[in-house]
């Protein structure tokens, strides 16, 4: 091939690469990306009813009701459902930027609602305030998260209708109207609401953890019997252990993943779950002293009207004997009725405390172990276990403990330690019964509820 | 000569249809002005002390891997004026310190709401940047009788704004020597109590981590902390233990670390350092 036809061919090559899709006049690209965050910001505040997202932040959260007006004034109006700082997010106008960097990016530039998901333990719960613009789908605009790494969320921006914001309302009421068990007796460290839901057309009562902040739900039991009596008179549980992301449409709290439980021969398959009016009553937990409890009138989708009761009590946990290893805390877990730990009170009777563990059912060759107690690091760095043995009786997740005058210890105890222990062993466990309490989204994390002094221990398996 | 050829032409033919063209430009939107509120930080700071405030969020502010919130808007009005009352205006207030304050104060303050989190499960309470930025970190959890919560903004504000002294005037005369041995090898800090920097010679362990540092921190425990002759100054008295004289023998090369930086203060600045204090102090009673 001569040297012509090649310059032929390249040069016919280069005329059309050049042309094709490229017009003379194409502006820089400078004003090609303003054009772009305008259009995008035309875009976002073209609505006149706002634009409405079921957030969920993670693949395992709830969702959330979010309204969004975006402004030209750089204010976005932010409207949602949810519980937290006491309604702050229920309304909240803060600013917002849209930049381009990869791609069109839209930045909410100070504290709100987003942001207030993002800080869940720790900023690893996967919330996200920075948001990368995906495409225009039909009339929604879709976005994903500029800060998960993987499983990026997706948010669909939807036009709002004028029904939106009385739908927010009405879920937020149903918000508040949960919130208030809130106020309910429990644990004060980490508050979460406990339901027992009975429903008479089953005759079985099951029992429910709730997490607010992340909007999970774990369906801990189902028990034969409609009151905590009956339930442990016919002792007839099954351990559910499910799980659930939640948020509140039309009045209803609706499940993400339905809960099956099956009782007696008899299936309820719980997606949703209505609550009507709240009624404040007493309960008594510990004797000579009176609680608070909340009363729901409920209804299940396809098992008609039930009960919502507030209540430390369910009929089992998945608080288990564990043959192999003990439940543990760092010492700093054992809080008091002001919620204070009581490390400073430990580590006085001994130096070196770092941790409590429980021995609950553990395989210790022919004996089934039960002991619970402290291990301690010297400053030589050696480690000791000083436990004191228990016998155990358990109705649901009610424990009673019995305490052994018998210690099993790495070292011995001075008679001054010995009855220190015992001391602080009555103080903790003293008086009543433990509820050992689980909480939704968190299989390992337990919390030994003493109603009469208030004190609490975490346990982690 | 073919090869040549093919070189240049596809030379030309990627680099000649778009040839203004860079990618990825970055284009960030002008800020809407937050009307009252940018109004105050442009008189008080930026034309004032030619300082920029920068509440709204920017991800540069923090490394890839942290993780943080921005402020509340609420909380910026109230943080500045606590920015102005315990750092601006104790310099303002002593002799030679507005020229000082003026002419080193670091073009760029950063307010966050939260803490830092980083990925590898550690916290950040504070950073500055080689002079440029200083950043304010929790800011949404503002609450100036919360003694915790002003230690950790002004023992951040004073150590990071005396990192300018050594950077511009340089340490004191042989001041990494005072307590020589007392420098924990890079990254090992940590590893130290309170105690066993005291018994060093040292503020705090993060003191031990370089001399730069060790500067620092003690101006900034010397400038905020009530208790600093009493606890950390002066000897404890009745000394019998080995432990005891060990903690004494560290305070006397911390009295020592204090009179070098006293006077290198008064010498490269003009500002009297024990001035400063009582003024400091004299606000957080």
């Amino acid at each position: 091939m001569s040297i012509r036809y090649y310059l032929f061919f390249v040069l016919t090559f280069l005329l059309f690469a050049c042309d094709e899709d490229t017009p003379a006049d194409l502006p820089p690209v400078e004003e090609r990306v303003a054009e772009a965050i305008s259009n995008l910001r035309s875009e976002l505040t073209a609505p006149a009813n706002g634009w409405i997202l079921e957030y969920r932040p993670t693949d395992d959260s709830g969702f959330f009701k979010v309204l969004l007006k975006f402004g030209d004034d750089g204010k976005v109006n932010i409207q949602t459902d949810a519980l937290a700082n006491e309604g702050e997010f229920f309304d909240q106008t803060i600013t917002y930027r849209i930049d381009n960097a990869q791609g069109l990016e839209l930045i909410l530039e100070t504290y709100g609602f987003f942001h207030y998901l993002f800080e869940q333990e720790q900023a690893t719960y996967g919330g996200e305030f920075e948001f990368s613009y995906e495409r225009k789908d039909g009339e929604n605009l879709v976005f994903g998260s500029l800060s998960d790494f993987s499983n990026r969320t997706v948010l669909v921006f939807k036009p709002a209708n004028t029904a939106d914001e009385a739908s927010i309302q009405q879920s937020r009421q149903l918000a508040e109207l949960l919130q208030t068990s809130l106020d309910g007796s429990g644990p004060q460290f980490i508050p979460a609401v406990r339901f027992q839901l009975a429903i008479p057309d089953f005759n079985a009562t099951a029992y429910f953890a709730f997490d607010f902040n992340t909007r999970n739900l774990k369906a801990i039991a189902v028990s034969e019997g409609l009151t905590e009596e009956e339930v442990i008179a016919n002792n007839n549980t099954i351990l559910l252990n499910q799980s659930s992301g939640y948020g509140f449409s039309d009045g209803n709290i609706l499940l993400e993943q339905p809960i099956a439980i099956a009782l007696g021969g008899q299936q309820v398959i719980i997606t949703q779950i209505a609550l009507s009016s709240v009624a404040e009553q007493t309960i008594t937990y510990c004797n000579g002293q009176e609680d608070n409890q909340f009363v729901y009138d409920a209804s299940v989708l396809g098992a008609g009207t039930a009960t919502a009761s507030t209540g430390l009590f369910a009929g089992s946990t998945a608080f288990q004997p564990l043959p192999q290893n003990p439940y543990s805390v760092n010492i700093t877990g054992i809080i008091d009725e002001n919620g204070e730990s009581i490390v400073d009170e430990i580590t006085a009777l001994f130096p070196g405390a770092v941790a409590f563990q429980m021995y609950y059912g553990f395989d210790f060759g022919d004996e089934t172990f039960n002991a619970l107690g402290f291990v301690t690091v010297n400053e030589s760095n050696e480690t000791d276990f000083l436990l004191r043995r228990y016998e155990l009786t358990t109705n649901g997740n009610k424990f009673t403990f019995n305490f052994l005058d018998d210690y099993f210890t790495t070292r011995d105890l001075t008679p001054e330690e010995e009855a220190g222990f015992a001391a602080l062993t009555d103080e903790v466990f003293g008086g009543s019964e433990i509820y050992v309490l689980d909480y939704a989204g968190n299989d390992e994390l337990f919390n030994l509820f003493n109603p009469c002094n208030r004190y609490e221990i975490f346990l982690l398996n | 000569m073919y090869r040549i050829l093919t070189f240049f032409v596809f030379l030309i033919a990627f680099s000649g249809c778009y040839e203004e063209e860079i990618l990825n430009v970055p284009v960030k939107e002008a800020p809407t002005p937050n009307e009252d509120l940018d109004v105050f930080i442009e008189e008080n700071f930026t034309k004032e002390f030619n300082m920029a405030i920068r509440y709204r969020f920017v991800d540069r502010y923090v490394a890839p891997q942290q993780r943080v919130v921005p402020p509340r808007l609420e909380v910026v009005r109230p943080m500045l004026d606590f920015i102005q009352d315990f750092w601006i205006d104790p310099y303002l207030e002593v002799e030679n310190g507005e020229e000082f304050f003026r002419d080193n104060v670091p073009p760029e303050i950063v307010l966050l709401g939260g803490l830092i989190y980083n990925f590898d499960g550690t916290v950040t309470l504070g950073t500055a940047d080689a002079g440029a930025q200083i950043t304010f970190t929790n800011v949404n959890a503002i609450d100036i009788t919360d003694p915790d919560w002003v230690q950790l903004q002004l023992q951040t504000v004073y150590h990071e704004f005396a990192h300018t002294v050594h950077q511009r005037f340089k340490l004191p005369n042989a001041f990494e020597t005072i307590a020589s041995t007392g420098y924990t090898s890079a990254g090992s800090w940590f590893t130290l109590t309170d105690t066993d920097a005291l018994e060093r010679g040292f503020v705090s362990p993060y003191a031990t981590s370089s001399p730069n540092e060790d500067f620092a921190e003690t101006v900034a425990f010397y400038l905020f902390n009530q208790d600093f002759e009493e606890a950390i100054l002066a000897n404890e008295p009745d000394c019998q233990t080995p432990a005891c004289v060990a903690r004494n023998d560290g305070r006397e090369l911390i009295r020592e670390k204090v009179a070098s930086i006293s006077e290198h203060y008064q010498k490269v600045t003009g500002i009297k350092l024990e001035d400063l204090r009582a003024v400091i102090q004299n606000k957080l009673q």
